[in-house]
């Protein structure tokens, strides 16, 4: 590995530490929690049989 | 700023690492409009045709928004999420499922495929255009298959290389000028078209050509055909979203601006088709304004047209080129994009008739990527509990966990051709044959729940003891 290369994997494992770091404070910003998936799933249930009993 | 760090950053935002949160800039107004834009593009005027082959508007419209939303969440599920909590370009993440070598492979199969075709069906667009626009002009006729249209595709084709091989700048000017007009002409053609229909009697009016007589299985198509469109996000979403700065800004401008604009497009694109009674735009245009708007409007779509064709073609040449070998990463910028329009041109000269059957080749592109996003959904929330390993998915193949059997993950690989497979038993897009499943389950929803099923079972039971993949241990 010469240097250019080992300076880059540097840099990587950089970027994944800050992660980690993230991860291990569990500071996660705009995650999306359980009531963004519940949310979703009303949006998408509503939708589709809405739509549904209208147009079939 | 060092020179270093800038050369870092630089090659972070092209995809070689990982965005830092700091980094990301785009904020939930400003994925919306980069969606949007997107999505409010001509191909929606041609799916929106298309489902009025098959079904009246009133259940075109609701075949287009339960398609839309299923794929469309689907899709920006696995792909958005994790490109937004890790600000990783997609098809390194995707080494994760399949492998380093299996991604070039997934690569070349799902956006190769699809960019290829779109390049193809858009420039025969950008043809047909220009020749209703003589034809408008002089007072003859249109040959929608013919020389003219033919030498215009060819012309567009050469354009939209000259374009990107000018880079990115040219394309974001063509891209500030076409979104916000494609809106203004997508509402122009909808107040056109509400002026001389009443919406009850617009509702009202038949197909154009349904290919059955039970109607039922005419919308079950209609919803297939767009769970094809919702799905065929899968090779561009991830890539953008990773410019987001969070989960949530990364997943929910997908609802507004991809979902919501390729909606809009489409009504307008079935109401057009169903009340000319013509399903191509190119056609219903020149009907719906008479000389003056039709004019205007294939102008318009010509021109709007070459911006699609520059995004798809520059994105998927970045992509292709990070994804690549050190022999194609060594290619030319012109020469690869040159290359990549050879198979455009002989679909543009020797299958014309490609432009009226568009909708074929945008539901077989969705047997692979409903099979995708089965597997990434799979693979991503269920075995990896949402967990990347940054630096193995960025390291060297060699101590890569992400190695599996020389690069290839034969996992991934296997649930991806039982998707494939699913989908082609359960409705052939070709002969529009299809299983007693398929008039309740439609075929991209089966194909993405075996595919994510398969991958789910073989890595839990293969992976683990063979030491693939890095997943992590489960839970007692």
């Amino acid at each position: 590995m010469n240097d250019d290369d080992q300076t880059w994997q540097d840099e990587i494992d950089r970027r994944a530490r800050h992660y980690d770091d993230i991860a291990a404070r569990d500071m996660w910003q705009g995650r999306m929690t359980a009531t963004d998936y519940l949310g979703l799933l009303a949006l998408v249930v509503v939708l589709v049989a809405g739509f549904w009993a209208w147009g079939n | 700023m060092s020179n270093q760090e800038t050369d870092f950053r630089a090659a972070a935002e092209r995809g070689d690492a990982p965005l830092l949160p700091s980094e990301r800039l785009w904020g939930f107004w400003e994925f919306t409009y980069a969606n949007s834009a997107l999505a409010i593009a001509t191909w929606a005027f041609l799916i929106g045709g298309a489902v009025g082959l098959f079904v009246g508007p009133k259940e075109g419209i609701a075949a287009i928004i339960i398609g839309n939303i299923i794929g469309v969440v689907l899709t920006a599920l696995p792909t958005c999420i994790p490109a937004g909590k890790y600000g990783i370009e997609q098809f390194i993440m995707l080494r994760s499922q399949f492998g380093t070598n299996g991604t070039r492979l997934v690569y070349f199969l799902a956006v190769i495929f699809l960019t290829m075709g779109w390049l193809a069906v858009l420039a025969m667009m950008f043809g047909r255009s220009i020749d209703g626009m003589s034809a408008m002009v002089s007072g003859g006729t249109a040959s929608p298959m013919g020389i003219k249209m033919m030498i215009a595709a060819l012309g567009a084709i050469f354009l939209t290389w000259f374009i990107v091989a000018r880079g990115p700048t040219s394309i974001k000017v063509f891209n500030m000028i076409v979104s916000p007009a494609l809106v203004v002409l997508t509402v122009v053609m909808l107040i056109m078209i509400l002026r001389q229909h009443a919406l009850d009697d617009l509702l009202a009016l038949p197909a154009i050509d349904p290919p059955f007589e039970d109607k039922h299985l005419n919308f079950i198509i209609a919803i297939e055909v767009n769970l094809a469109a919702g799905f065929s996000w899968w090779p561009y979403i991830g890539n953008l979203a990773r410019l987001t700065r969070n989960e949530r800004t990364a997943f929910w401008p997908n609802i507004l601006g991809i979902f919501g604009a390729a909606v809009l497009g489409e009504i307008v694109g079935l109401f057009g088709a169903v009340a000319l009674a013509e399903s191509d735009p190119t056609i219903w245009m020149t009907k719906v304004g008479g000389v003056g708007v039709g004019v205007i409007a294939l102008g318009f779509v010509a021109f709007a047209n070459i911006t699609s064709m520059a995004n798809i073609l520059y994105t998927s040449i970045v992509g292709l080129r990070q994804v690549g070998t050190e022999g194609i990463r060594r290619i030319k910028w012109e020469v690869i994009l040159a290359l990549f329009c050879v198979i455009p041109v002989f679909l543009v000269l020797f299958y014309p008739g490609m432009y009226d059957g568009f909708f074929i080749f945008l539901v077989w592109t969705s047997a692979l990527n409903s099979a995708l996003a089965g597997i990434g959904i799979a693979d991503y929330f269920f075995l990896r509990r949402q967990k990347l390993d940054l630096a193995a998915l960025h390291g060297p193949l060699a101590s890569s966990p992400f190695r599996f059997v020389g690069g290839f993950n034969p996992i991934g690989l296997f649930a991806l051709a039982v998707g494939f497979v699913v989908y082609i038993w359960v409705f052939n897009p070709q002969t529009l044959a299809n299983a007693a499943a398929f008039k309740y389950l439609t075929a991209s929803i089966p194909s993405c729940v075996a595919a994510g099923l398969v991958h789910y079972v073989l890595t839990r039971v293969f992976a683990t003891a063979k030491g693939w993949g890095a997943y992590p241990q489960r839970r007692n």
